[in-house]
């Protein structure tokens, strides 16, 4: 179980998030707010990519910045540079040799990403960069899956195989985005993450 | 008179671009610039000067073949590197998408080109130029004819450095080694080593034969694979480094060999900080890599301290095949030579802890230490 104690996030003197503790209890989350909330942010600190101001996140009893608990999680967001000099594939196959799992073939052929393996990561589309993200993402099945923005920029195809996919993903999925489909969905627990410079606890 | 004037505001965007480039790129080098300008401002300006004086030996027809060799590749080495690392700003590449939506004629983006070519490549891109009009008749031009085809040759070096994405390593590198251990002796006229040279130089820049096998997609399992394809991808500093470290030796062997003794204490401490620092400011490239990708790398299983030690490899490992030059080929002292691996070990980790502002210091005092004991 993902759990947030007293988490603050400071850039500079600017605080993005403050003292904030939650369970995530359930099984899919769809955080929503306005931009610049901190809802990207709150997503990389779980995802253990950023380091919290002050606080702790743990998911099943660990923290989540260590090795091992990173072996569960699994994050896709624009915000992460991914290394541009790399084509898709060489990203996809150091990915699961780091994960210890097997390329994930059958993804990338819903994804219809196939073409753009042999691509440099700078060479890709905006659309293509998402497939991508995701494929990192959901290559070793994680137990606590962070989406941010999943379906921009996707195409059709990809969007309707995506959400059905989420929809029914066995592990833990936790999700910013405003499409309807998500904010909407009676699935999702929402979490508004509202007036994150002076508030400073979820408003469920 | 409207062709003109597209061509005059066109060419003031392109040098403000030029300008501003090579602003952004010197405070990223500027310590170590400032450092070497302090330390070696009189081998920098002889360095070119000789660069320069070299050509005298080039033009004449009766130099030894090796010496040509040696002599002219080195030239183009160093004509080459000054376009190469000028590239981006020459060409305005981190604007290339803007410049590209300006309704300009693609011959008037050629011309601007060549201009900021030959700024940037200067003395070194215009003297063979210049001296190819003291020629004074076409007999004269003919029986000389290697120095008109070396001086082609500067002109395809300077394109093919910014058309090319590669190092021109088998013109610039692999022919020249081979044909100055094939050759020894005057087995090999200047017109032809030079025509041969030029055969390749065009060849290269139409295939790039080095770049057609790198680019065949390595499987990559370990993160040291994706630093080396970084490295691959963008070569100019490691390439710069190497090249420096390179020169410096000769230098050192070239002092050596003239006043025909082995160096002393100092000289042999001095050159290996100089070496350290040259070598060690390397680091400035790994931080720029982490500052580049910090969300991805922070999502790797491996530990920070891991990569650290591994990116640190390449640096000790070039540092130690210096040292052993040096040992063997100069004839260095053994406990002196230890200062080189330490001060690249010493100034990289200056420089994750300090960046720029204090990386120069430690070693040097590490070097002052050496000199007294």
């Amino acid at each position: 179980m993902l759990i947030l104690s007293n988490v603050s996030k400071f850039y500079q003197k600017n605080a993005v998030l403050q003292d904030l503790t939650y369970q995530f209890d359930g099984q899919k989350y769809c955080i929503v707010g306005p931009n610049g909330c901190g809802k990207t942010t709150l997503l990389m600190l779980t995802a253990g990519l950023e380091t919290v101001s002050a606080g702790e996140i743990t998911f099943d009893g660990q923290l989540v910045h260590l090795a091992n608990t990173k072996r569960h999680l699994g994050i896709s967001s624009d915000k992460i540079v991914l290394p541009d000099f790399l084509t898709a594939q060489q990203l996809l196959e150091y990915h699961c040799s780091q994960h210890k799992c097997s390329y994930p073939t059958t993804l990338i052929e819903h994804l219809e990403f196939t073409v753009q393996l042999t691509t440099q990561v700078s060479a890709l589309s905006l659309g293509s960069l998402k497939k991508i993200s995701l494929l990192l993402a959901l290559a070793h099945q994680p137990k606590c899956l962070m989406l941010d923005e999943p379906t921009t920029g996707l195409d059709h195809n990809s969007r309707v195989w995506l959400l059905d996919y989420i929809q029914n993903y066995p592990g833990q999925i936790l999700v910013t985005s405003h499409e309807k489909c998500f904010t909407e969905n009676p699935n999702f627990q929402q979490i508004v993450l509202a007036e994150m410079n002076q508030c400073s606890t979820f408003i469920l | 008179m409207q062709y003109f004037h597209f061509m005059k505001g066109y060419l003031q965007l392109r040098v403000k671009i030029y300008y501003h480039e090579l602003r952004q790129m010197l405070p990223a080098v500027g310590q170590l610039i400032a450092f070497l300008l302090s330390i070696l401002y009189l081998a920098i300006s002889a360095s070119i000067l000789t660069a320069l004086i070299s050509l005298s030996v080039i033009a004449d027809i009766n130099t030894p073949i090796e010496q040509r060799i040696i002599y002219q590749s080195v030239y183009l080495f160093l004509l080459y590197f000054l376009i190469r690392i000028q590239k981006n700003a020459i060409l305005g590449l981190n604007y290339q998408h803007y410049l590209a939506t300006l309704p300009i004629p693609v011959k008037l983006k050629h011309i601007n080109t060549v201009l900021l070519t030959i700024v940037a490549g200067n003395l070194l891109l215009l003297a063979p130029l210049f001296l190819l009009t003291f020629i004074p008749d076409w007999a004269t031009f003919i029986s000389q004819i290697h120095f008109p085809i070396f001086a082609l040759s500067t002109l395809i070096v300077a394109w093919l450095c910014l058309k090319n994405q590669s190092l021109p390593w088998l013109s610039l590198l692999f022919a020249p080694l081979v044909f100055l251990l094939g050759f020894k002796g005057n087995s090999l006229s200047a017109v032809g080593f030079n025509t041969s040279l030029l055969l390749l130089l065009v060849v290269e820049a139409y295939y790039e034969p080095v770049l057609f096998i790198s680019n065949k997609v390595l499987r990559v399992t370990y993160y040291f694979q994706i630093r080396w394809i970084a490295i691959k991808k963008d070569p100019a500093n490691a390439l710069i480094r190497i090249f420096c470290c390179g020169l410096f030796i000769g230098l050192v062997a070239y002092v050596q060999y003239k006043i025909g003794q082995v160096a002393n204490g100092y000289v042999q401490i001095l050159s290996c900080w100089v070496l350290a620092i040259i070598i060690g400011s390397y680091q400035f490239d790994n931080e720029e890599f982490y500052q580049h990708y910090p969300h991805y790398l922070s999502g790797l299983l491996n530990q920070f301290r891991t990569r650290y030690c591994l990116d640190i490899l390449p640096a000790m490992f070039i540092a130690l095949l210096s040292s052993v030059a040096m040992y063997y080929c100069l004839n260095f002292s053994l406990i002196i030579i230890t200062l080189l691996p330490f001060g690249v070990l010493i100034t990289m980790i200056c420089v994750s802890k300090f960046n720029r502002s204090f990386f120069i210091i430690p070693s040097l005092l590490y070097a002052l230490f050496m000199y007294i004991l």
